[in-house]
């Protein structure tokens, strides 16, 4: 696909959230599994390989994807609020280009997690009455940049004299 | 809130409300009661006791619960312990559903049920107002002259004067089907083989369908020992062949007749009577045998139609049309957010369907755009890369597995089939789309109902050069994904896509 490279790409620090995030799930993930097989698999001597190493390897497989693939996806991910459109591109894999005109937008939210706070970031989510709002959100932008950008898209009646 | 000269006087419900909501109450604790098996006399002091409550509660929630229509809002005010008011401005009101169950039939009343744009749930439920009176809201509410203004900006700010009384005998019919035509829909649809399905099962654990009956006639006495009738068939397998082959062949016909009576009987008994009237604002169906629905919503918010094509149905030359309006919030099934338009219709009539939603679309003069030819290759990818791992998985087992190479043949047929059912078209201020190798789905999209556009390639489509284009509408369901056009070439989908911005940003703003 063409023309990615005009729009612009986030925050580079989301990747911390994205790293942050993708450590908790390891942790959460690894524990779960690790209970699994010393509940279940261990008393029974079953093993896969040697003892522990389902545990291991999922700790293995999920800590290198949770440094690695942040990466990859912040470099797919690009956006830009046009005069007439918001544009989202994003996707290692599975690629997707979503097109929102700004005269379907409802609402605009900011939404900000503590990550996020700490790290004076914010997400913006765009809202349609196309019901999946998920699919409009910008997740690393800078606070005051996500606010100035709130504002630009409610402000509907400019938009209005232009059309 | 408005002045009250230009309204209704505050309303209650209709007087049957306490007595319709107790029955429903007490029936379904009576059955808990029952269930919980504390015997009778114990159960029927407990049921006395919660009757009185139950008819203490509607009746002062009856006492509480008023409604009003005002030049601009629906007006409702309900609660015993906490008391709410609602105000619901009637722009926002996109459908009025009637909905009547058996008893509610013989009083003659009905529940109203009042859905919005956005928000999960229905805005208010009026259970239960006469028959008359549902129809006086539907009218006030969706019907002519009640139309709000769609777009925001220019000519249409002073033309919302309500009109409060029904113009009379404004509706035209479009279509009503006889039993004959439920009866083919029940006969061809889907269910028929689910419902085989679960009274075979159903039999097996529970015994309920008369089989000892039917096999005591054709299976030989001594065989019939064996406590159910699986059983008794296969005891008869192992020694008579040929009577197990009359037994299964009687079986398998017996069920399917029952299978197939049952879908026919519920679908003539859902939609008995069905009805789609039309005036020029507004589309009404009404249908049921036991429960019957009447829904009105305006023409101008319909968000999409879709064509449904089981392939059973597709060999007839039938199809199932319905309309996605946006009134139907996220938190309901998909099933019941989409309205049946038609629950059977003959290809030479979806023109007609169509025309009744879209008065300017003509749908004979729609010319079909095929997707990429490069669109048959990853069809047969897709079905290879089910194919060959399990090929080289069972060539472990036994060599004589590599046979099930074969299957490509067929795999690459399908795979052209299934491109010749991929398409996209325009006419007019619309876009359609249509999918579906086994039920060929295809959608109608007004351009200005659009609401995001997203160009979304898989790794496999990457190296083609394809591309899927999705055509957000109000109204999707998160379940099911949205009308859209399947393996379009990459470029020429983002030029599409392009098109179409523009296009939608040119309609302005709208809700």
């Amino acid at each position: 696909m063409t023309d990615s490279d005009a729009l612009v790409p986030l925050h580079p620090s989301v990747v911390i959230i994205w790293r942050i995030t993708g450590m908790i799930t390891t942790v959460v993930l690894t524990a779960a599994i690790g209970v699994l097989e010393w509940t279940i698999l261990a008393p029974n001597a079953i093993a896969f390989v040697t003892p522990w190493f389902i545990t291991g390897a999922t700790a293995a497989v999920a800590f290198v994807f949770s440094i690695t693939w942040p990466g990859l996806a912040y470099r797919f991910w690009r956006w830009q609020v046009q005069a007439d459109r918001v544009l989202i591109h994003k996707g290692v894999l599975w690629r997707s280009r979503s097109l929102i005109p700004r005269v379907r937008i409802q609402h605009v939210d900011t939404r900000t997690s503590p990550l996020q706070r700490w790290l004076g970031l914010a997400s913006l989510v765009i809202y349609t009455a196309g019901t999946r709002g998920a699919d409009a959100e910008i997740p690393g932008l800078e606070a005051e940049e996500a606010e100035l950008l709130r504002e630009e898209l409610a402000r509907l009646e400019e938009l209005d004299d232009r059309a | 809130m408005t002045a009250p000269e230009n309204g209704d006087d505050w309303q209650r419900l209709h007087p049957a409300t306490p007595l319709l909501r107790s029955f429903q109450l007490l029936y379904a604790f009576a059955l808990g009661a029952f269930a919980a098996s504390f015997g009778i006399g114990l159960s029927l002091a407990i049921l006395l006791t919660v009757a009185i409550a139950i008819a203490a509660w509607v009746i002062i929630s009856y006492l509480r619960f008023r409604y009003r229509v005002t030049d601009d809002s629906l007006l409702v005010n309900y609660g015993v312990l906490f008391r709410q008011q609602r105000v619901i401005p009637r722009s926002r009101i996109q459908n009025v559903d009637l909905q009547a169950g058996m008893l509610s039939q013989i009083l003659r009343v009905t529940t109203a049920r009042i859905e919005t744009a956005g928000g999960g749930a229905t805005e208010a439920t009026l259970h239960v107002v006469s028959r008359e009176e549902g129809n006086r809201l539907r009218t006030i509410l969706v019907g002519p002259g009640s139309e709000a203004p769609q777009v925001l900006h220019g000519e249409t700010a002073g033309a919302e004067a309500a009109v409060l009384q029904p113009p009379p005998g404004h509706y035209s019919l479009v279509r009503r089907l006889t039993p004959f035509d439920l009866g083919i829909a029940g006969a061809t649809s889907n269910r028929a083989g689910v419902l085989i399905g679960a009274l075979l099962g159903g039999d097996v654990l529970f015994d309920f369908m008369p089989t000892d009956w039917l096999l005591q006639r054709v299976l030989p006495p001594q065989y019939l020992e064996a406590d159910a009738a699986a059983n008794a068939l296969l005891e008869t397998a192992q020694h008579d062949f040929g009577a197990f082959l009359t037994g299964l062949f009687v079986l398998t016909i017996f069920f399917g007749i029952a299978g197939w009576a049952i879908s026919i009987l519920g679908t003539v008994a859902r939609y008995y009577d069905f009805t789609l009237r039309r005036n020029n604002g507004e589309l009404q169906v009404s249908y049921g045998l036991f429960t019957r629905r009447e829904k009105g919503f305006r023409r101008a918010r319909v968000q999409n139609v879709q064509i449904e094509e089981p392939i059973l149905r597709r060999w007839l030359g039938l199809a199932t049309l319905k309309v996605q309006t946006a009134g139907y919030g996220p938190a309901m099934k998909a099933s019941e957010r989409m309205e049946v338009l038609a629950p059977i219709a003959r290809r030479r009539e979806i023109a007609a369907y169509l025309g009744s939603v879209y008065s300017e679309f003509d749908w004979d003069d729609v010319e079909w755009r095929p997707s990429h030819p490069r669109a048959r290759r990853r069809m047969f990818i897709r079905r290879a890369l089910v194919i060959l791992p399990v090929t080289a998985a069972l060539s472990i087992l036994s060599l004589y597995a590599i046979l099930l190479l074969l299957t490509l043949v067929p795999a690459w047929l399908l795979a052209n089939a299934h491109y010749k059912h991929l398409g996209h078209a325009r006419s007019g201020p619309y876009v359609l789309v249509r999918e579906g190798l086994w039920t060929q789905r295809t959608y109608v999209v007004p351009v200005r109902k659009i609401q995001a556009l997203h160009l979304a390639q898989t790794p496999f489509q990457r190296r083609l050069g394809l591309a899927t284009l999705q055509i957000e509408t109000a109204g999707n369901p998160y379940e099911w994904h949205s009308p859209r056009s399947i393996d379009l070439g990459s470029l020429y989908a983002a030029e599409m896509m392009e098109g179409l911005a523009a296009e939608v940003t040119g309609t302005g703003l709208m809700f």
